[in-house]
């Protein structure tokens, strides 16, 4: 009782996510006005396949930010062999590191996530939205798994 | 248009599971003992099979990312469809054409 | 807080109202339209809500029940009530005209955008259509024919919420047994809708309406059976 009146007196601060990004609203529910809280205590996206289409879609955005800056690096071997060389010392820094650790992560990621987004739509079989639900977790475990061997191996 | 984009976008990332695949284990492959340009150039430099593979790993990618930002853009900003889409345009030449830069200065 | 009470926290107003509480007394068997009714009888004469069966057929009776679209007249307050409290809210992603009612009519606008009216193929001298009702067509349709327009989907949708250009799981679920109606004249037509701005392409398999159809249809099924079809092609042969 307590914890839930405690969350109505919250809309008050409605107004407050009328200046949210739209991803973040809500429209208009009370939910949406906690705006401290997690996608995940949201009625609506507390599920697997929700956090599964939210981590594909923040992973694609990242590797899409990421990806002109890896071909500039690699282009950076056009002046020889030095030239990739000094840019690969570039990215000897711990925290080029654990930036490049993060997107190993994440590619491994939207890989696992993208192939069930393309079981989902292409293929059916009997709840096979259910069954591949389960999909989910693993994916997040694997693609942990593979951004540790990369920093095991990278420092 | 949409359906045309949708089937692009699905398409490449079909092909783009199998490249991805491969190219994390050879990430994973390659940075055991860490990276010199001249191991990365050595692998790469003169072999026809590691050019088409990159190169077409550039073109797919120029294709699948611009169509998924685009939705992102359209159902996460306000901005009016024509600046999305000239953006998205923008951003697939940039990926073309870094993107051949690149694989041309690594094979 | 009287353990035999409820409290119940129900939207007023419009687009700037805002939830009041009101106390009525917890039953062994009540439904979440059972508490609506009574609050309006007991304490506010003025509320505005809507129903009509009360059996769970018309889907008027449709709103936010503690955060989730549902029909009120099938839900239980106890299988919702957070501890001890219910909030009642209009639907999202709709337009509010007062308390605990929306305006449908755009939700009522995906169907046409998305090719919805069914459109014969043959006049009213030839005999009727003999339709094998075992036949995978047929039976894909059937899978998704049961909707009552209820918008519950509609409503929990992310990506409607997000792009209020996007037809939406009903229209785009109504479009699939149309394409799957071989006495449909306009199958093709029909596909095209679903597919053209604000169409399939736009879903990204949440399945949120899925989770939600009181009636468990699945809506995102059917799209993604439109999907499947902007790959190999509409089927030509009937
Ligand atoms: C492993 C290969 C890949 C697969 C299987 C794959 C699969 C997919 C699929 C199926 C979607 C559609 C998601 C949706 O609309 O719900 C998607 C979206 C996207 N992908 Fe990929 N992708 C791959 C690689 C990449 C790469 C390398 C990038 C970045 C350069 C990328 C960037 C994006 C972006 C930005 C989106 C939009 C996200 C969204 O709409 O939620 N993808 N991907
Ligand atoms: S599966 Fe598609 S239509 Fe259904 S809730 Fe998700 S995005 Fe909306
Ligand atoms: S598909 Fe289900 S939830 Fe959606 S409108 Fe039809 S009956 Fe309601
Ligand atoms: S009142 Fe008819 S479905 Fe609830």
């Amino acid at each position: 009782m307590r914890e839930a009146e405690r969350r109505g007196n919250l809309y008050e601060f409605g107004t407050l996510s009328k200046r949210l990004p739209r991803f973040a609203r809500n429209d208009g529910l009370w939910h949406k006005d906690i705006f401290l809280k997690p996608i995940i205590m949201n009625p609506l996206r507390n599920h697997k396949s929700y956090i599964a289409a939210i981590g594909h879609r923040l992973s694609g955005i990242a590797l899409a930010i990421f990806l002109p800056f890896h071909f500039l690096l690699l282009g950076t071997a056009l002046e020889g062999a030095e030239g990739l060389d000094a840019a690969l010392a570039f990215t000897d820094s711990p925290l080029v590191k654990i930036a490049e650790w993060g997107l190993v992560m994440l590619l491994a990621l939207h890989l696992l996530f993208g192939l069930r987004v393309l079981a989902l739509e292409f293929t059916n079989w009997p709840n096979h939205a259910e069954t591949l639900s389960k999909w989910v977790l693993p994916s997040l475990v694997t693609s942990v798994f593979v951004g540790i061997i990369f920093l095991v191996h990278a420092f | 248009m949409e359906r045309r984009l949708f089937v692009l976008q699905r398409l490449s990332a079909m092909l783009l599971a199998l490249l991805v695949f491969i190219h994390l284990g050879l990430i994973l492959f390659a940075v055991r003992d860490g990276l010199s340009a001249a191991e990365i150039l050595g692998r790469t430099q003169g072999n026809i099979l590691w050019a088409t593979f990159y190169g077409l790993f550039v073109l797919l990618v120029a294709i699948h990312a611009p169509i998924g930002v685009r939705k992102v853009l359209q159902e996460w900003t306000g901005l009016p469809a024509s600046t999305i889409n000239s953006v998205c345009w923008g951003f697939a030449l940039l990926l073309l054409v870094l993107g051949f830069r690149a694989v041309a200065a690594v094979v | 807080m009287n353990s035999k009470q409820l409290s119940v926290r129900i939207w007023r107003g419009k687009d700037n109202g805002g939830l009041e509480t009101y106390q009525v007394p917890a039953r062994e068997n009540q439904t979440v339209l059972d508490v609506i009714t009574e609050v309006q009888r007991l304490h506010a004469p003025d509320l505005a809500y809507r129903f009509a069966c009360r059996v769970g057929v018309c889907g008027s009776c449709a709103m936010t029940v503690n955060g989730k679209p549902r029909w009120t007249c099938r839900t239980h307050v106890k299988k919702v009530a957070d501890e001890g409290v219910l909030t009642v809210e209009p639907l999202r992603n709709l337009p509010r005209i007062k308390d605990l009612v929306c305006d449908l009519a755009p939700f009522i606008d995906t169907w046409q955008k998305a090719g919805a009216p069914f459109s014969g193929n043959q006049t009213r001298q030839q005999p009727p259509a003999t339709v094998d009702p075992n036949s995978k067509a047929r039976l894909t349709a059937d899978a998704a024919l049961q909707c009552i327009n209820c918008a519950v989907c509609y409503s929990g949708c992310d990506v409607v919420n997000w792009n209020r250009d996007y037809l939406g799981p009903a229209a785009l679920n109504r479009a699939w047994t149309l394409v799957n109606d071989e006495r449909h004249g306009q199958r093709q037509q029909t596909f095209d809708q679903a597919f053209a701005d604000g169409g399939c392409g736009n879903c990204h398999s949440h399945g949120n309406c899925t989770r939600l159809c009181p009636i468990e249809l699945s809506p995102s099924q059917s799209i993604a059976g439109l999907k499947r079809l902007a790959l190999t092609g509409l089927d030509k042969r009937y």
